[in-house]
Order: structure tokens, then C-alpha cells, then sequence
């Protein structure tokens, strides 16, 4: 009896305890924590990042009365996934953050995102349908959205439009395909003042990464191992060995693309923006004209489309889920930010462009893009995602690098490489 | 059993100690770790190592010290003397799981803990209550492998946490991890093995006392046997005795004084007239002498002792023989009963003990044999029982023979069962049986 008395008395005592925090929990204003990096989304500068955000909360705070959210200022894009594993390490993971797509398969296998399907269910005001298909798929896990697109950032092909005036080459329409990028840098590929060192290049800056989008090319298969012995991939690099050997040996410098020697260049949207920022459109390119075009592929409208996105999701172990859900919202669902977003040239919404969103329309035609470029690139399938854990990713570069300088027999190469890379 | 038991919970006492140590090591090398991973700039590598989202370490800490201190506190009360009970059984096993899924099944030290607890009660378990801790006992081990609930629950593994230090901090922590569980494993196995060499000993002089108590018993009933056919032999040299002495004595007696009537008769038949008056005396005197036989034969206390102190007797018999306690309230005046109405008392009081004892399972009989408050000239026997008593009573053949044995000496019997088992005797006396 004594014994359960004392007993009593502790268990009485903890439940009063707690009964007081819990109080003294609700008297406090609730804090929501957002993960956001600063100064430019794509590694390329911007300024306006910390107003929007500030916009956006403040505008929160507003609807939500007796909510605070604060964010860690200073942080950049280079320190954020850094920044987010302590974060998830200390048990203190953001209630709302931002996520670049290199995290995303590590937060998948982690569990630290949230499944948004009950909060998507319960919300009748989220239209799945004013997003691009393509751009909710890559953020699910499993047939459950994790995370929603804030902003995307494709690929995009810069073209000389004076130069290929020039040499009397008419230019590309939006379905060109990499035959016709071949047979146009055929043509301007040569050495004009006659010093034997050829000056005037057809690309720049073309990667294996664009060439394996052109040919679909996907090296893992469905269960993560290797696949390169295939058809598309030995396309692929047989296509970039071309391309290389069109200029005899010599590499097109920056210098060079600047001063209008070369007549295309593959460059990130975001790029493309801060060096022609709007209204001013101060070009950087002064020296000669120049339009956007999707980035080419083996036979029109197929090909994936490169380039990154960037993505918002709630943390797995948030108290405020529903709250979280408002604010990730605000970021990614409202018209109005999202148009903010695009202003301020820190990507591309991806919100359908329809007639809804006229002025959107306007912005990338002030800037020198149409909106059925825009369009055409977001309906494109986006890039696999080949997340793949050092040293395999340094190797598979080296390794492709290395079959395009090479002339050896590339289909025992690539066994080689296989094995070599699902051994890892 | 006492030194097997101190031995028990001085082993258990160190398990309980030992696992303070594991559960504080893990949550303190989470700790630290995690410090130590954000100050290197290396926690992006190792959360790639993780198999799913870490807890917050600082809550993993003090959860740990908090439950181990209320588990500490629960445990250490139940010592040898109190009681085993299935709640406080189902208490542990919750504070204990609770350690168990913060420190993310790191460690399955403290179940073995746990089981220990249940299968080294205090008391000797009921079959169902076996089966039931055998299947809690798995069901905890199970449930807290890590390996298995690992398919279902994805959760990080926190020993990774012990190798993320230089190569010699990581060695001594995992040696000391190493050390801490293999001792409690040990202790675990000790206490079992201990266990189990006190159960088969304990079982085996049980068989022994069994054996030995078998064994007396047998003699007991050889003895009984033989004593109770000395007993039969000594009664019927007895009555043989008695009907010689008396009966036989009288009949020769009869048989010659008839013969001289028969001799007599024809010559001086006034004498025959003399002689059977005689014979008809020793017949008088036959009838005495088999009456006093008779008596012989009644309880040889009653005899000897005469009411009380044969009651007396009786009584102390029973209480050697039972865990009874009967007590005797004597309240009579000098008197000296008639020998029937003795005979039927004593018969009915070691009726009625009998009955409390074989039937109603009475610790305690009070016997009042006392007058009568409202009639001088009546006394009254009252045997009260605290056994489980009879709320209705159908009267058995004991009862109906303790009933007309009453009535044989006009006296009248009540009885009732509702608060354990009373008899009521009212029996007249009269005026010669008072002894002045």
C-alpha cells in the first residue's frame, strides 16, 4: 500500500508536470523553421532571394495569426546540403524546406521527407493540374509525393543567330534534331583566316550528360545497377566522337563563345536570365545576335530534358504538418509567389503556362524566350536521375571521357566499364 | 532458499548497474557523435551511411536517463519479500521497450534483463501464467532484435555511431561495448543456469520428502491395522469374560437349581416352590450382572473420567490430530447425569465436531454446556462452528441419529448453518441428578 501510494504520487506528479508544459507550450507563439539557401538558386548571382522570402512569411504571418516562421540567414547553395545532414543529424531537421535534387535520393531512403498524399487528399484548394506532370513524378517515392517543385532550371540551347546569318545557314525551328546540329556545325566548323588553326567552332561547352539526353540514354536500370552496354549509349558517345572530330583537335575556348566564334552553346535557364537580366537587358553577348532553342534530340520531341529542379518539402517529423502544409504552399502552389519567382528570374515555374498566366508569358518573351520554347522543354521528359554515390560518379566520368578521345573497340570498353562500376 | 534468493538479486543487481552503463554509453556516443560529426563537417557522409532518419540525440539522452531512472525505481522494489505481480511484470516491460525504441534497438541488453525478471519469480508460477511470460519473453526478444524489426520500421542504426571517431577512440569504445555486453550476457546466463540447478534440486527433495512421507504413512497403517485388531481381540476376550463370569455363572446356577426342582418335584413339591424362588433370584441377579456388562461396554472414558473430563479428552485428541482449536465452556453445577443421558451427550458433541471439521472445515469449535437462563430445571449443549456453515440444511444420517438420540432422553435438538454451523441441545434433568 505504501509502495502504491508513492507511486501514485509520482505518476500524479508527471502528468501535472507535463500538464504545465503543455501550458506554458501553448501560451508560446508556434515557431515553424524553413530550410532556405541564399544567393542564387544556380549558382549564379542573385539578389532578390532574401525579399521574396521575407515576402512570402510575411505574407504568412499574416494569414496565420499566432505563427512565426523563421529561417538560418546565410547559407549558401554550396553549404546547404552540408548544413541540412547536421540539421537531420541533431534531430532538428526544418519543418519546411528547400531541396536540391542531389539530396533528394539520400532524404527518399532516409524517410526525412513527409508523404503529402493525405495533405494533397485533404486539400480541395491544391490543383494537381496546373502543374507540369513531369516535374510532381520526380518528387515521389513509391507513387507518393514527397516534395513539390518550386522552381526548375532546364536546359537550353544558346544560338549564334549572326553568325549562322553569316555563313547563309538558315536557323533551326524548335523541332530541330541533333542530325541538323551535326550538319550545321559541319558547316561552320572551319579555319577562316587560312592558318591552318581552325577559329570558327560549331559547339561549346556540350557534355555527355546533353548527348545522353539527345539519345535517352538511361545507365541504370530499374534495380540501380549499371547498364552501358546498349544501343542508345554507344550512339551517344559515337555522336560525341563526331561532333569532337569536327574540330580537328582544337577546343572552343569561353573567350571564343564570347566574342561570337562559336555558333552554339548549351546554358542553363538561370544562366541565361542573369546575364540578360530584364528590363535592362544589358547583353552580355553584344556582339552578336542571339535566340534560345530546346536543347536537340535524335528524332524531334523525344530526348530528356536536362537541367534541375529545385524542390520543397515538409519534414517527416514536423509537429505542425498542417501549417507546413500552408506554408509550403506558399512557396510552391500560389500563383502569385510563383509569378514573383519568375520575375525575379530565379527559374522557371512549374506551373502550366495557359491563358491564366498571360503576364508569365510576357516576362519570357521580354527576355527573349517564346513561351512554346518554355513549354515544349517542360512537356519534355526530364533527365533519370543518376544519383550515383563517389567514387562511381568521378569514374563514370573519367571512364566516358575517356571513350570519346580513345579509338578503341568501344563495345569491349563499355563491358569493361560496366563491370568495373557495378563492382563499386 | 533465502541464500538462493540474496544470491539471485546481488546478480540481478549487477545486470541492473551494467545496463545503466550500456544504455548511457549509446546514448552518450549518439551524443557526442553528433557533436563530433558537425564540428568535422562530416555529417553529409555519414547520413549517407544511415539507413533512415536519425533521432534527435539530445531527446534520445535524456529519454534514456529518465525511463532508466523510473525503471530503476520499479525494479528495485520488488525484492524477495514482495509479492510477484503480473502489473508490475507489464510496467517494466513498457519502461523497458521505451528504452529500447528510443536507443533505435541498438542494444537488447535490458530485455535480457527483463526476462530474467520474469522467469525468477518469488512465488511458484501457475501453468497459464508459464505459457503467458514464455510468449512475452519471445515477443519482447523479437520485437526488440534489431536486424528483424529493421524490415518493418526503417531506423538508423546507432552503433555506426561508435565508428565515426579516430580509429583508436572507435576501437576502445567498441572493446568497451563489447565488454559491458558480454558481462551481461554472462550475468544473464549465470542467473539462469542458477536458476535452473535450484529448480531441479528443489524438485528433487521434494521427491525425497515424498518418498520418506510415503514410506510412514505404510507404517502408520500397518500399526493401525494391528492395533486395531489387538483391540478386537482384547473386546472379545472381554465379552467372553463378562458372559462366563455372569451370564454362564447365573444359566449353571439356573440349570442346577432345576435340576433339583425336577428331583424334587414328585417327593416334596412345597420346596420346588422355595427352590424356584431361588433360581428366579439368580435370574434377578443374571439380569444385573448383564445390565453391569453392558455398562462395561460404553466409551472407556466416560467411564473413567466421567462427562467432562471425557470431553476433555475427546477434545485434546482432536486438536493433536487437527489444526482446530476447540474450546470447552463448562458451566454446570455438581451433578451426576444419569449414565444414557451421558452416553447420548458425548456421542452428540463428537458428532457435531466431527461434522464441523469433516464437512464445514472449522478452524474454531466453541462448546457450551451450561443450565438454562429460563429453566432451572433444563440445561443446554451448544457447539458453535466458524467453518463455511449450510444455507439450506437437508439432514444427513448423523444428523437424524444425533436427533433421536435427543429425543431418547427428552430432550429436543435445533440447528442452523447461516453463519457457520450451530447445535442446540435442550435436554430436562431431573430432581436425582442434582448433586447436593
Amino acid at each position: 500500500m505504501i509502495m502504491n501510494k508513492k507511486w501514485s504520487i509520482v505518476f500524479w506528479s508527471i502528468v501535472i508536470v507535463s500538464l504545465l508544459a503543455g501550458l506554458i507550450y501553448w501560451q508560446t507563439p508556434i515557431v515553424l523553421r524553413l530550410g532556405v539557401f541564399i544567393g542564387g538558386s544556380w549558382n549564379v548571382p542573385s539578389a532578390s532571394t532574401y525579399e521574396l522570402i521575407d515576402g512570402i512569411i510575411a505574407q504568412f504571418e499574416q494569414d496565420h495569426p499566432g505563427v512565426r516562421v523563421q529561417y538560418d540567414a546565410g547559407i549558401s547553395l554550396n553549404d546547404y546540403s552540408s548544413w541540412m545532414s547536421d540539421k537531420i543529424l541533431e534531430g532538428s531537421c526544418p519543418d519546411v524546406f528547400l531541396l536540391i535534387e542531389g539530396d533528394l535520393d539520400l532524404y527518399k531512403k532516409l524517410g526525412v521527407l513527409k508523404n503529402l498524399d493525405p495533405l494533397i487528399d485533404s486539400d480541395l484548394g491544391f490543383r494537381e493540374i496546373q502543374y507540369n506532370p513531369n516535374t510532381l513524378s520526380l518528387a515521389s517515392d513509391r507513387g507518393h509525393q514527397i516534395a513539390l517543385p518550386m522552381e526548375c532550371n532546364p536546359d537550353m540551347m544558346l544560338v549564334n543567330t549572326s553568325l549562322l546569318r553569316q555563313e547563309g545557314i538558315p536557323i533551326p525551328d524548335e523541332s530541330w534534331t541533333i542530325d541538323d546540329l551535326y550538319t550545321i556545325c559541319q558547316k561552320v566548323s572551319r579555319d577562316k583566316d587560312k592558318n591552318g588553326v581552325l577559329d570558327q567552332f560549331g559547339i561549346y561547352g556540350y557534355s555527355w550528360e546533353h548527348a545522353f539526353d539527345a539519345f535517352n540514354v538511361e545507365i541504370l536500370d530499374s534495380e540501380g545497377a549499371f547498364q552501358l552496354h546498349q544501343d542508345p549509349f554507344k550512339q551517344a558517345i559515337t555522336y560525341l566522337k563526331e561532333l569532337k572530330d569536327l574540330h580537328h583537335g582544337v577546343e572552343p575556348t569561353k573567350e571564343d563563345l564570347d566574342s561570337g566564334k562559336v555558333a552554339f552553346a548549351p546554358m542553363s535557364y538561370a544562366e541565361f536570365v542573369t546575364y540578360n537580366p530584364y528590363p535592362w537587358r544589358i547583353k552580355r553577348y553584344s556582339n552578336f545576335d542571339w535566340q534560345c532553342l530546346p536543347m536537340p534530340a535524335n528524332s524531334s520531341n523525344s530526348g530528356f530534358s536536362g537541367g534541375s529542379f529545385l524542390y520543397m518539402g515538409i519534414s517527416s517529423r514536423t509537429f505542425f504538418s498542417d501549417l507546413s502544409w500552408d506554408l509550403l504552399k506558399a512557396f510552391c502552389c500560389d500563383t502569385k509567389n510563383q509569378k514573383e519567382i519568375v520575375f525575379n528570374g530565379l527559374g522557371i515555374s512549374p506551373f502550366v503556362l495557359d491563358e491564366s498566366n498571360g503576364d508569365v508569358s510576357l516576362y519570357y518573351e521580354q527576355i527573349g524566350i517564346s513561351s512554346s520554347l518554355i513549354d515544349l522543354i517542360m512537356r519534355k521528359k526530364p533527365r533519370p536521375n543518376i544519383e550515383i554515390d563517389p567514387p562511381a560518379d568521378l569514374i563514370l566520368d573519367s571512364k566516358i571521357k575517356e571513350l570519346i578521345e580513345n579509338e578503341d573497340d568501344i563495345d569491349l570498353s563499355l563491358i569493361e566499364l560496366e563491370k568495373e562500376l557495378n563492382n563499386e | 532458499m533465502r541464500a538462493y534468493y540474496r544470491t539471485i538479486d546481488r546478480l540481478r543487481a549487477g545486470m541492473i548497474v551494467l545496463n545503466y552503463a550500456i544504455i548511457m554509453l549509446y546514448a552518450s556516443v549518439c551524443l557526442i557523435g553528433t557533436k563530433y560529426l558537425i564540428d568535422r563537417q562530416t555529417s553529409l557522409s555519414f547520413l549517407t551511411q544511415l539507413s533512415h532518419i536519425p533521432k534527435n540525440p539530445l531527446l534520445v539522452f535524456i529519454g534514456c536517463f529518465g525511463l532508466y531512472a523510473l525503471f530503476v525505481l520499479h525494479v528495485v522494489k520488488n525484492t524477495v519479500l514482495t509479492p510477484f505481480l503480473f502489473r508490475d511484470l507489464v510496467m517494466e516491460w513498457i519502461l523497458a521497450y521505451g528504452i529500447v525504441l528510443l536507443l533505435n534497438m541498438a542494444t537488447q541488453s535490458i530485455v535480457l534483463l527483463v526476462i530474467v525478471d520474469m522467469i525468477c519469480p518469488r512465488r511458484p508460477l501457475k501453468n497459464k501464467e508459464i505459457y503467458e511470460i514464455i510468449v512475452f519473453s519471445i515477443l519482447l526478444y523479437i520485437g526488440s532484435n534489431y536486424a528483424l524489426m529493421q524490415k518493418f520500421f526503417p531506423m538508423s542504426d546507432l552503433r555506426s555511431y561508435f565508428t565515426i571517431f579516430s580509429s583508436w577512440t572507435s576501437s576502445i569504445l567498441l572493446l568497451f561495448r563489447s565488454l559491458l555486453e558480454g558481462i551481461n550476457l554472462l550475468l544473464f546466463i549465470i542467473i539462469i543456469a542458477y536458476f535452473l540447478i535450484n529448480q531441479y534440486e528443489e524438485k528433487e527433495s521434494i521427491a525425497q520428502e515424498l518418498d520418506m512421507v510415503n514410506q510412514v504413512n505404510a507404517k502408520l497403517r500397518n500399526y493401525a491395522a494391528l492395533s486395531e485388531k489387538i483391540a478386537q481381540d482384547n473386546e472379545r476376550k472381554r465379552i467372553a469374560r463378562e458372559i462366563h463370569d455372569t451370564l454362564g455363572h447365573a444359566l449353571t446356577g439356573i440349570a442346577a437349581g432345576l435340576d433339583a426342582c425336577l428331583v424334587m418335584i414328585e417327593k416334596k413339591p412345597e420346596l420346588v416352590k422355595t427352590q424356584l424362588q431361588k433360581i428366579r433370584n439368580v435370574v434377578t441377579e443374571g439380569i444385573q450382572d448383564v445390565r453391569g456388562s453392558l455398562e462395561k461396554l460404553r466409551p472407556g472414558a466416560l467411564e473413567e473420567h466421567g462427562l467432562q473430563g471425557a470431553l476433555q479428552k475427546m477434545i485434546n485428541e482432536f486438536m493433536a490430530v487437527s489444526n482446530v482449536e476447540i474450546n470447552l465452556s463448562w458451566q454446570m453445577p455438581r451433578i451426576d447425569f444419569e449414565k444414557t443421558k451421558e452416553d447420548v451427550l458425548f456421542r452428540m458433541i463428537q458428532e457435531c465436531i466431527t461434522n464441523a471439521i469433516r464437512h464445514g472445515h472449522a478452524s474454531m469449535i466453541n462448546i457450551w454446556i451450561q443450565m438454562d437462563q429460563n429453566d432451572p430445571c433444563q440445561m443446554q449443549v451448544i457447539v458453535h462452528d466458524n467453518g463455511k456453515g449450510s444455507a439450506s440444511i437437508q439432514p444427513g444420517y448423523g444428523l437424524m441419529q444425533m436427533k433421536e438420540r435427543i429425543s431418547t432422553i427428552h430432550g429436543t435438538l435445533y440447528y442452523d448453518g447461516s453463519d457457520g454451523f450451530v447445535c442446540k441441545a435442550l435436554i430436562p434433568l431431573q430432581k436425582g441428578e442434582f448433586d447436593d
